[in-house]
Parts: C-alpha cells; structure tokens; sequence
C-alpha cells in the first residue's frame, strides 16, 4: 500500500536514467593503431575486473538511491491491508466501527484526529469482490448506515464525509453489542473482519471487553493518535455553593483541569444573565483547580449563559466553555400547614417560633404562612416553596390528591408525623402518587404512639444534610435529645436512594428523605409537643437545615451531560403541549445557520403523562442551553447540555494494554494509521536516508577506485 | 634526407653528405672475430705473420719455426714467439620487419573527422619521430656504408612472421648495394617471430661476427628469444640489441577514449586513456627492464633507442663507445 503509487511507478522508472545516461554518455573513441597493444590489453585486463566492480557498484548505488527517493515519496505504508488483499474471491464481511466521541475532534498536527481517522476508514472501504462493509459510528450510542453489511461502498464513503464529532464519550459496551449484531446478520461461512478506527483514548477504553465479540473475528485496531499525548485544558464541572436565591449571594465553582505537561495560566470568564466576570489561575501540569466566582441575583427567574477559558490555545476547544442553566428561585417561603390552634405548645407553634421572622398578629407574615390542609390552593400556600406539615388530622380524599399533586409538582414537605392519623395520610400519598413515591422505610399505623417516650437518637447521617452541620458537636448536641409521640416504621426492601438521616434506638426511622416527583418529602417521626426537642440547642438549624436540603431540588447547576436522557416534569401553569417551544439558545460564538432549527426533533418533545407536562429527550446529543417556552415566551424550564468530561483527557491506552489485557483472547492487530502517517508511519524516512546512504556509498566507492 | 646521388651506390636511406662525419669512424669489437680474410679486427688465431705478440715456453711439438733462436742462443732457454693475427669484421645487422615496427603514434584520421580533433592529434602526436622501422632502414643503411667502406663485411636479415630475407656478410660495394635496395624493400606484415627467424639465420650462418638485432621487442614468448639467442653466442657471435622506442609508445596519447588497432592482427580494443594510463605506464617500464635483462643475461651489448633521436647521432655514440 502507497500513497502515491504512481510516484513510485514513475521513480522506478527513473531508476533506469542513471544505466542509460551511463551508456549514453559513454566517449565516441578515436581510432588509433597502437604497437604496444598487448601492453593496453594487459592493462585493461588487470583494469576492467575493477573497472567492472566499480560500474556495477556505482550504477547499483545510483539506480538504488533513485528508487529509494522514489518510495520514499511515494510514502509507503508498512502494514497494508495484507489481511484483505487474502483470498480475494472469498466472502468476507468487514465492520468498520469510527470513534466519533469528542476526543476525536482534538487537533493533532495539521488536523484533527477525526479528519485523520476518516482518511483511514475512507481506505479500508474500497470495493473488492466477494467484500460486504458496514460503517458504524460509536459514541453514547452506536450507529450503523446499512441495517446489514453491504456493498454500496459509495454510500458509505459518503456518509463518512457527512459524519462529524459528537459531543459525547464512547460507550464500548454499547458499541461491542452493536458489532456483535450486525456479524451475526452476516453468512456463517463469510470471513468476518472487524475494524476499529479510533484514538484510543484511556478514559473510554479502559473498561473496553474485547470478549463480548465473536469470536472467529479477526479484529484490527487502527490507532489516530500521534507520539506524545496532546495537552488540554477543560471546565470539568460548574457547580453552585449554594442553592441560588434571590439576594443571597452564591459562589459559582468552576473545577478547571489542566491534562497538559506545561503549567498554564487560564482566565476564566463568566457570561450569565446581565452578569460577566472573570478570574485568573494558574495550573500545574496535570492538575486541577477550582475556581471561584462570587454572583449575586437581583431577580428571580432562569439564568442562561456559560463559562469559558479565554484565549486557550489547546488540542481541543470544545470542552473550553460551559454552558449553564439554573432557576433563581425568589426569597424563600414557607408555609406551616396545621389544624392546630394558635398559641397552644403544639408542633406548629415550636416551629412558628422558629421560622418566623416578623411579630404580626395573625403570624402570618411575607416568608411564613399558616394554612389548614383545606387551604392549600390558596396563594399563600403556592406562594410557599416548602410545607411544614404538623398537627393535622386525617385527610380527606381531595387534600391527600392536592397534597400529592403539588408534591409531584416540585413543592417539598417537611411532615411531622406524631401519631396514627399522620400515617394513614402518608400511606394515602403513596397510594396517590404510586410509583413516584418509594420511601425508604414505612409508618405503621398503630396506638404505639402513646407509649413512645424516651426515644434517644441511635445512628445519625452525619455526612449529609441537616446533621452535617453540627460538625464535630453532631454526638454532643444529640445526646441529650429525648423523642416521644411519632410511629414505629419498617425499612422497605424496594428503598430507592433516598436516605434515613437518623434512627431512634427502638430501630424506628426518625427523619428519612423520598423525592416525589419533582419535588421532595422529609418525614420526621416525632411529636414535637411530647419530646424536648423544641428546647434543645439543635432545634433551630436542626429545622432550618432540614428545610433547606427540602428547597435544595430547585435548580439544576451542574446540567446534563451529553448523550445522557432528559426527563423534566415542567410547571403546572406551564398549559398545553402545543403552546410550548423547545429552543436551542444560542452561544455567543455561534452562528445561527439553517441547520441550528431551533424546535427540530433533536431537542426532543413535550409529553403529557398522568395530567402533567414532561420534556423528554432521549438522547441529548447536542451542548447548548434548550429552553421550554411557553406562548407567552416565558421560560419553563431551562437545561444546560454540556459535554462529557470523561473525553477531556487525552491520553490514549497503550498498545501493550490493547492487546494483552483487554484482549480478551482475541487476536488483535495493532495499527498505526490516519491521513497524517507521517507521524506513526516512519518507513518513508528509513527510505530516504537509505536514498543517502546509497549516495555516500557511490561517492565512497568512486573515491576508493580512484585511489 | 636525400640521397647522395655522387656515389654510385644509391638509397634513399643512403644520406652520404651527413655520413662525412662518421666516415673515419670504425665499427669495432671489443672482442677477437673469426673472419675469412685478413683485416683490421684481432683474430682469435695467433698466426706466425703479425704483430708480434707475446712469448711463451716450448712444449714439445711446437713448431720449431716459431722457435726463438736468439734466446736460445743467449740464454738456453727455449722460448716460442706468438704473433696476433688480424682479420676481417663480419656484420650482420637484422632488422625487425612486424607491423608493430610501423608505429609513428598517429591516430587514423577518418574523412569524417572534424576540425578540432585533429588540431588535438597533431598537437598531441609526438613531433617529426619517425617510425622505428624507417628509423632502422636509415641506420642500417648508413652502417652498413660504414661497415664496408672500412673493409670489413656485412651481411642483412629481415625477420618478420619468420626469416623474410637473409644476405650473407660482403664487402664489395656491389654487396652493399644489393644490400641497400633490400633495406629499401622492406615491407612491414605479420607479427613478430624474432626467435624463429634467428634460429633460421643461425642455421646460415659460418665464423663468428657480430649480429645487431634491431627490435622493439615486442613479442609474445621472450623465453623463445633467450634460447636464439643464447644459441647465437654459443655459436661465437657477440649480439647487439638495439631497442627501438617509439615516443608514443612511453605513454598513452592524451585523450578520453580510444580505439586502438594492433598493428600485428591483434584484436582492437576501446578503453579510456586516463583509467590506464598509470598501469600502461608500469607495463612498458616491465617491458623495458624484461627486454634488457634478457639481452644482459646473455651477455649481449643492450642499447635502447629512441626514434625521437637522429640516427646519426645515434650511430656516432654507438660507434664511439664501441670503439672504447
């Protein structure tokens, strides 16, 4: 294989021009009648066996040195298809499987590794009789052009030409099973070849199981990565220290990683809303950092923008900037729902004491209302971000279905559930909401209630929320903790991920936390009248903490990554389905062509399920901020796609690796390829300097006859 | 050269009016010959009617004519006289008649050759050096003059591919004449047998004299030539060898490339001038020390001669130093 072969055709030709110029330029001789001829014959004896050697040798170093130069610019490529140019007249099928993954976009040399790779697939689809191909692009998800192996090479190359990089990471699992399937669509007598055009990166490779594949196949690896591993600079993760809400300030994270050998200075911009600062780093080789960037929101509403890295200069710039999407939620509002009369020692009244801010008469004030569980479609209870549910009695049918509609809907309560009637109306949410509730432990409802007292607390998650506040005072602060009133429980064997954030010591939970939808319920299982821990140290951020990991499920900083499934549930008010838009907003360096549509199927659909409105997308396949709007172009719910971080790092596995670990048994050959060969294909240099060596050698050899 | 036409001995080798010089000169030997008649040369017979020569002691069965009386008389002892013969020197020159013998060292000139190429052959071909064998007809010729006007004999062998022609040693100028107009005949053919041609003039020959053997020598067996040679002065003939040289032939001519012709039937070869030249060089200085070390093992009189000399001077040093 060559790629010029007509260069080398024409430079083995021009070997020839040194033995024809050498008879060409041989001297007319004059003709002269000599005596001493015998003394000329001997001397030409002794002469040409030497004359000869020289000749022979200079013309064999002349014509070498030429059809040396000719294959070295004819770029020689040492490992060929060997393997194809087999058997030509038998069947064979050959999967090639492309890397589209984000690394692929990373610039190596003169061009990226994807337009490198493309020039490797482009050669392994060449038509040969008895071959069928397939071309499949790998990244999150895998995808062939034909259903099964076929001929039509010309569609494939042509598809190869429209194929680009894909924001995402490669699953090689997902792609292993893809492969598998399409082989076994071919004939079982047909030579099965697989093809992996990629850079191998470590980060998606490592976890690659070879032995999912069939096993009669000869697999080959043609790697698109240079020597030395390209540097990078990336955003890995923006986070928010806080919840964000108007007023309070937030601290915006942005972790940066530097997967280069230099240490870099970054300068990090932040474009939000009306909001744009910027911050300098320096990073080490092969280091992180966390930036941070202190914001402060005047209004409430969704806050669209990304964070980038100014003036980077690295292998891949796609993953230098951040797009970012989060709901400021407006000052936080709460609402006591109680049956219990005001100013009496009940658990209403300790946590109206808490919380409340203002001294109105009613005490009822902006942040803190007071509503009967009848009430709860008042504007003073939808004003509320979070329900402090205590003292009620039990519901009726109607107040469980409103309760749990606005629970599914992204309200959070804080149930204080001090006897029988709390349980059953729990036990009734849950048979409300189904599927979407899966607490971790149960309420019984029994008359155990009354003789609960005394309860000390017994195991406490102390890493999370609320009690990661009490730090290293956590044991000191519980110990004298006495609970009474509340119900016995029993763990599920279905528990999702929520968690029990203590237990008391008869094993019953004490605070346990479900999400419902999109909102969140946290159940603390005490009467607060009966127990002391309305006058205990902990009380007030026990409760504040509590009510805080609650209002915590606004907002969505850290956004999704691509390839992965979008399933939010939009607002109540958010109307119809076919009111609403899903819009790409664009970046600023972007440019709004005709294929960035912004409503096209690719930022996928808005579905009613169980008389709520939910966006689905499948497979965000695409970074950017999407925006649901409404008619009205209010924004329902805003999304950041970001990239996958896992694709940052550009260090590719070993060839070593390859083959004799993740092998898995297969036979596995490793090739250097790519458009750029030069840089793994080095056998046009051992070419060229045998071209020189050749020289030296003819110039030596005259040299050595003359003498 | 022209011929001296006061003479009625006539050649066109003959060049009587630059001989004038030469003419007191005599070819001599320093060793005693064997001639028929009586002569200037010593014989290597002591005779009873010459210069007296030496005494010796009687032996019994000496001729009492040569018997000194007075000696006897004066002192009784009994003492022979020894007389030194004189006799006459018989030459025989024998010149090398080959194809090779006809080398001037110019190349062939062919019609279509141009301008410039053969202003380069005149400037490099060796200036007025005739070819040895024309240069051995003007100096037999002239020695041969010399030789019989001095009363001695001279004789004449052409030797080619074999004996071409063969003329026993005389003195009478009508000799000399017939030897003059064979001289003048000769026809340069065939390639060199010297050996051959010597051993048949060996089977002619009577006495003892001296054979100048004029040569270039180049022959393909010299072992041959030893033995005739060595054979000749067995016989009592003392050999000079003159070995002619041309001046074309001590290098190769300038040039990139040549073709060159054997003159004796050899095959032609084509070779570049400069790639041999060295080793050509080292083959004629070969050539020139086999030649004489062949002549001197024998105990022959060797001298080289270039054409490029005249042959006047040549002869004038030849008979000087031969004369001692």
């Amino acid at each position: 294989m060559f790629v010029n072969p007509i260069l080398l055709v024409v430079g083995l030709l021009g070997a020839a021009i040194p033995v024809i110029v050498h008879f060409l330029t041989r001297p007319k001789p004059q003709r002269m009648p000599l005596s001493t001829i015998r003394l000329v014959s001997d001397a030409l004896h002794q002469r040409r066996s030497k004359d000869r050697l020289r000749d022979f040798l200079v013309l064999l170093f002349r014509s070498l040195a030429v059809a040396l130069l000719a294959l070295a610019i004819a770029r020689p490529l040492l490992k060929g298809d060997a393997a194809a140019d087999q058997d030509d007249d038998a069947e064979r099928v050959k999967i090639v499987l492309l890397d589209v993954s984000q690394s692929m976009g990373a610039i190596d040399g003169a061009a990226t590794r994807f337009d490198q790779a493309r020039a490797a697939v482009a050669k392994e689809l060449q038509y040969k009789s008895g071959l069928a191909a397939n071309l499949m692009f790998a990244a999150h998800n895998t995808t062939a052009v034909f259903q099964s192996p076929s001929a039509n090479f010309g569609l494939l190359r042509e598809r190869l030409a429209d194929s680009s990089v894909l924001p995402t990471g490669l699953n090689t699992e997902v792609a292993f099973d893809s492969i598998g399937q399409q082989l076994e669509k071919s004939a079982a007598e047909a030579k099965r070849e697989l093809v992996i055009v990629s850079d191998f990166q470590r980060s998606s490779w490592a976890r690659a199981d070879f032995s999912k594949l069939p096993a009669d196949t000869k697999v080959r690896l043609v790697s698109i990565h240079g020597e030395k591993t390209l540097g990078n600079l990336a955003i890995q993760q923006v986070r928010l220290s806080s919840a964000p809400t108007v007023g309070k300030p937030v601290t915006v994270l942005v972790d940066i990683a530097n997967h280069s050998d230099n240490s870099r200075n970054v300068q990090c911009r932040l474009q939000l809303g009306n909001i744009n600062q910027q911050a300098d780093v320096t990073l080490k080789a092969q280091s992180e950092s966390t930036l941070q960037i202190p914001v402060d929101w005047q209004s409430s509403g969704w806050q669209t923008g990304l964070v980038k890295l100014a003036d980077v200069n690295d292998s891949l710039p796609a993953d230098d900037q951040m797009p970012l999407a989060f709901g400021v939620r407006p000052e936080q509002r709460l609402a006591i729902v109680t049956e219990a009369r005001k100013k009496t020692a009940s658990g209403a009244f300790y946590v109206s004491q808490v919380l409340q801010r203002g001294d109105t008469e009613d005490g009822n004030d902006a942040f803190l209302a007071s509503v009967t569980p009848s009430a709860l479609d008042t504007p003073a209870a939808q004003a509320a971000q979070v329900w402090i549910v205590t003292d009620v009695e039990a519901w009726d049918e109607a107040t469980v279905k409103r309760a749990a509609s606005w629970l599914r809907r992204g309200k959070s309560i804080l149930y204080v559930a001090r006897g029988p009637s709390d349980a059953n109306n729990l036990q009734a949410m849950q048979s409300e909401l189904g599927s979407d509730m899966q607490p971790p432990v149960e309420l019984i409802a029994s008359l155990e209630s009354d003789r609960r007292k005394d309860l000390k607390v017994q195991e406490i998650d102390e890493e999370s929320e609320p009690f990661s506040v009490f730090g290293d005072s956590l044991n000191v602060t519980t110990a004298s903790w006495r609970f009474a009133g509340g119900l016995p429980t029993r763990t599920l064997a279905n528990a999702g991920v929520d968690s029990v954030a203590a237990t008391l010591s008869d094993r019953s939970a004490l605070l346990f936390f479900t999400q419902v939808g999109a909102g969140r319920l946290a159940v603390l299982n005490a009467d607060l009248a009966k127990s002391n821990l309305a006058f205990q140290a902990g009380f007030v951020p026990l409760l504040i903490e509590t009510i805080n990991r609650l209002s915590d499920s606004d907002g969505n900083a850290t956004g999704t990554i691509a390839g992965n499934s979008i399933v939010r549930s939009l607002p109540a008010d958010a109307g119809t389905p076919d009111g609403l838009s899903i819009q790409r907003k664009m970046q600023n360096n972007e440019t709004r062509g005709n294929d960035a549509d912004d409503t096209t199927p690719e930022s996928g659909r808005i579905l009613k399920q169980d008389g709520m409105l939910v966006w689905s997308w499948p497979t965000a396949a695409t970074t950017g901020v999407y925006q649901v709007s409404n008619d009205k172009q209010q924004t329902l719910w805003a999304e950041a796609v970001r990239s996958d971080p896992a694709e940052q790092d550009l260090r590719t596995i070993s060839e070593e690796v390859l083959v004799s670990r993740l092998s898995g048994g297969r036979d596995l050959q490793f090739q250097a390829g790519g458009g750029e060969s030069a840089q793994t294909d080095t056998l046009w240099i051992w070419a060229a300097l045998g071209m020189l060596g050749c020289v030296v050698t003819e110039l030596g050899t005259l040299i050595f006859f003359r003498s | 050269m022209s011929s001296a036409d006061s003479t009625a001995a006539t050649s066109r080798f003959l060049e009587l009016r630059q001989l004038v010089a030469l003419e007191h000169m005599r070819f001599v030997t320093p060793s005693r010959v064997d001639g028929p008649y009586s002569g200037r040369h010593r014989s290597r017979a002591m005779g009873g009617s010459g210069e007296f020569a030496d005494y010796r002691p009687y032996s019994p069965g000496d001729d009492l004519r040569r018997l000194d009386w007075r000696v006897l008389g004066r002192t009784g002892r009994k003492y022979i006289k020894r007389f030194q013969e004189d006799t006459n020197l018989a030459c025989l020159p024998v010149i090398d008649c080959s194809g090779s013998m006809q080398f001037d060292g110019r190349p062939v000139e062919s019609a279509t050759t141009g301008w410039l190429r053969r202003k380069a052959s005149e400037l490099t071909s060796t200036q007025q050096a005739p070819d040895k064998l024309t240069y051995s007809q003007y100096f037999t010729t002239a020695l041969t003059h010399l030789i019989t006007r001095g009363g001695d004999q001279a004789g004449l062998g052409l030797i080619g591919d074999g004996l071409h022609s063969y003329h026993a040693p005389g003195s009478t100028p009508t000799h000399a004449q017939g030897l003059y107009e064979a001289i003048e005949a000769i026809k340069p053919q065939g390639e060199s047998r010297l050996a051959e041609g010597l051993n048949e003039i060996i089977g002619r020959v009577s006495g003892r004299g001296v054979l100048l053997l004029m040569s270039d020598f180049l022959i393909d067996d010299p072992r041959e030539l030893t033995a005739s040679l060595r054979n000749l002065r067995h016989r009592g003939w003392e050999v000079v060898a003159l070995h002619l040289i041309h001046p074309a032939e001590e290098s190769l001519p300038e040039g990139v490339a040549y073709q060159f012709e054997g003159l004796e039937g050899e095959a032609s070869v084509r070779c570049r001038v400069g790639e041999i030249q060295e080793l050509y060089s080292r083959r004629w200085r070969e050539h020139l020390d086999k030649t004489r070390s062949i002549a001197t093992a024998i105990g022959a009189d060797y001298r080289p001669v270039s054409t490029a000399t005249s042959y006047l001077d040549t002869l004038g040093q030849f008979l000087v130093q031969r004369a001692g």
